[in-house]
């Protein structure tokens, strides 16, 4: 008896459940939206666009300290610095916007800039943003004293750099070529080629998507680096190079070496992907430190092996090419070959 | 040249990343060795970049095209059209429901319901919830009632000093029940909503790290949010080539982690693991600094 009644409330309860609910509601539910049977597509602004003046070419110069430091960055255009033997900072730009110099810093003693600054110059109705400071044009040429250093950041185009003591650039795209540069180079490329001749200094050259080339290199002080980093499928060639310390690394790439290890030196190339080529002297010394994962490992110089180690997919090797007491070099790979040759035998370097 | 030259195809399928790691890892080796494959790369990915700075509005999926808009407005008119009166009974219903107030009053009531349900179904057979076995221990059907005797006191003359009551174990309050399979089933799972979930440890066991591997994770992960929010605005070739290189770099990663996890000894195969893993944050930092410089143009 109990139990129906305690059945007929339960009922009764779930029925009352519906009612109660709607009645329950503290407000109406808001009306479904009409969905309208034609809808507007968004419409998107023009993407920001760099006019050209119609003036032509400008060309400007300012007296500058023989050891003057240069920043600017260009929007497109092809780019060309030269270092000259006057002290005066000379800009070509063809077919593109005014510019102007603004001198961040003068020298004390002779007043003349010793940090430069060029910009676009400004101009009503013309684009306000992170660009809109920088040059444009068909080509831009500067003349600079051959003591001075230049901090370049451009979008797109090629970039020649010549006899001058610094170069500090950062190219989204566009090849880089850069000699005669006595204090370092610093290079940030991410879709092109970067060759760096007869320079010497610290050298720092990164190439997202593209080859490095680096030949008749030296340091310029005691303890500078030679660092080259190939992110994508570039190649990185090194040939008659000079520094004592050099760290090489590509992922899918090849590395190219040609050349001699100077005693002392502290030499690492590192690929995932890629091969790894050594093109020594025959007097060659040194110690040479190999792990490589899934690849090979062949010379073709007389390598006394001290340990060795094979597994599946983890190899190492000790040896000594030569005396090999002083001079370190590392070489790793994941899947890539290592080869070691001799100068004078059939070994072609090329991408 | 020579006969295993590679086809405009493959070249093309691997500009594109569409081939698979290790095929790239040989077309990768062919290129190098051979003078007329690589000027065919190059001729292609010449083309390329032309043709994705030319199609670059229409590849981006951030932008929907006329032509999109026109389907999803035509799909729209068709489905109105389609609809039927039950299809519109179960709108009403779910809109209804939709209501925060309707639902939990439902809700209240349902719940309400179906506990009484179970109070009734319980005491109608005179179980009470709290006397059936946990979770943990099956019940024994059929088993007899287990009362321990109670332990006796004795001091040291021997004489009986005091019975002390077994205190009430919940294995010994299993009772010999006619309760079918399902019953009990029903009775055990109340017993999980009184006692609650058992705690398991917050450490997937899948997140088991390789000495020294820990750190490189991190800064990868820190270094990929980073270059993931970035990345949406990149340009369409650029964004493939970055992830045609991180393939490559992930498939080192993944072949030297198993590697090492099935020889923890072998230090070359650590150490080619590490080297992967520097190769993964200089790519990342690379693709930040291309994105850095990409939007001080912008």
């Amino acid at each position: 008896m109990y139990g129906r009644i305690v059945k007929l409330g339960l009922l009764l309860c779930l029925s009352a459940g519906f009612p109660l609910g709607v009645i329950a509601q503290k407000e109406a539910p808001k009306p479904k939206p009409e969905v309208k049977d034609k809808i507007k597509p968004p419409t998107y602004p023009a993407p920001p666009s760099f006019p050209r003046e119609p003036n032509g070419t400008n060309e400007k110069a300012i007296a500058a300290d023989p050891n003057v430091a240069i920043k600017l960055c260009i929007a497109q255009g092809e780019i060309k610095i030269n270092g000259t033997e006057t002290n005066e900072v000379r800009v070509f730009v063809r077919d593109g916007r005014k510019f102007e110099f603004k001198s961040l810093e003068k020298n004390a003693e002779t007043g003349k800039a010793n940090w430069i600054w060029i910009t676009a110059a400004g101009s009503p109705g013309r684009a306000v943003g992170p660009s809109a400071n920088c040059l444009s044009g068909e080509s831009v040429e500067i003349d600079m004293p051959m003591g001075g250093s230049i901090m370049l950041d451009a979008q797109g185009a090629g970039t020649e750099i010549d006899s001058i003591r610094k170069a500090t650039l950062n190219i989204l795209r566009g090849s880089i070529n850069v000699r005669n540069v006595v204090g370092g180079v610093g290079a940030v490329v991410h879709r092109g080629d970067v060759t760096v001749e007869s320079s010497s200094g610290a050298i720092d050259v990164q190439a997202t998507a593209g080859n490095v080339m680096v030949f008749d290199v030296k340091p310029g002080q005691v303890g500078d680096l030679l660092k080259v980093r190939s992110s994508g499928r570039g190649n990185v060639v090194l040939q008659n190079v000079s520094h004592r310390q050099i760290d090489v690394s590509s992922i899918s790439g090849n590395v190219s070496f040609a050349g001699k290890f100077l005693s002392g030196g502290i030499y690492k190339f590192k690929t995932s992907a890629g091969s790894i080529r050594m093109l020594l002297p025959e007097d060659t010394s040194c110690k040479v430190i190999a792990s490589y994962g899934f690849g090979t490992f062949d010379s073709r110089l007389p390598l006394k092996i001290e340990t060795e180690n094979e597994s599946e997919g983890g190899k190492s090797l000790v040896g000594r090419i030569g005396k090999g007491d002083t001079t370190n070099v590392s070489i790793t790979t994941t899947s890539g070959s290592i080869g070691i040759s001799q100068q004078g035998q059939k070994f072609e370097l090329k991408f | 040249m020579n006969g295993n030259c590679l086809d405009i195809g493959t070249i093309q399928a691997f500009l594109d990343g569409e081939t698979r790691p290790e095929q790239a890892v040989k077309i990768s080796e062919h290129v190098s060795d051979c003078d007329t494959c690589t000027l065919l790369l190059a001729q292609a990915e010449e083309e390329s970049s032309m043709v994705f700075s030319v199609l670059d509005r229409e590849l981006n999926s951030l932008v929907p095209t006329q032509r999109l808009w026109t389907r999803i407005n035509a799909e729209i008119s068709e489905e109105k059209s389609r609809t039927s009166v039950w299809g519109r009974l179960a709108a009403f219903v779910t809109v209804s429901l939709a209501s925060p107030s309707f639902a939990s009053a439902a809700g209240i009531l349902i719940v309400f319901g179906m506990v009484a349900a179970v109070w009734v179904m319980n005491s109608g057979d005179g179980v009470t919830t709290g006397e059936v076995a946990v979770v943990n221990s099956p019940v024994a059907s059929g088993s007899k009632d287990s009362a321990p005797p109670a332990p006796v006191v004795q001091d040291q003359n021997n004489a009986t000093v005091a019975k002390i009551e077994a205190t009430p174990v919940k294995r010994e309050s299993v009772r010999v029940t006619n309760l079918s399979d399902s019953e009990v089933n029903r009775m055990i799972r109340a017993s999980y909503v009184v006692n609650g979930p058992r705690k398991v440890s917050a450490v997937p066991a899948s997140a088991q790290y390789l000495p020294g591997e820990e750190s490189y994770v991190k800064t990868i992960n820190e270094l990929q949010e980073t270059v993931t929010a970035q990345n949406a605005a990149a340009r369409p070739s650029g964004e493939v080539s970055f992830q045609r290189d991180l393939a490559v770099v992930d498939d080192s990663i993944s072949k030297m982690r198993r590697v090492v996890k099935k020889n923890p000894r072998n230090l070359a195969a650590r150490q080619v693991l590490y080297s992967s893993y520097q190769d993964k944050i200089e790519l990342l930092k690379s693709s930040a600094q291309r994105d850095e410089l990409m939007a001080s143009f912008q």
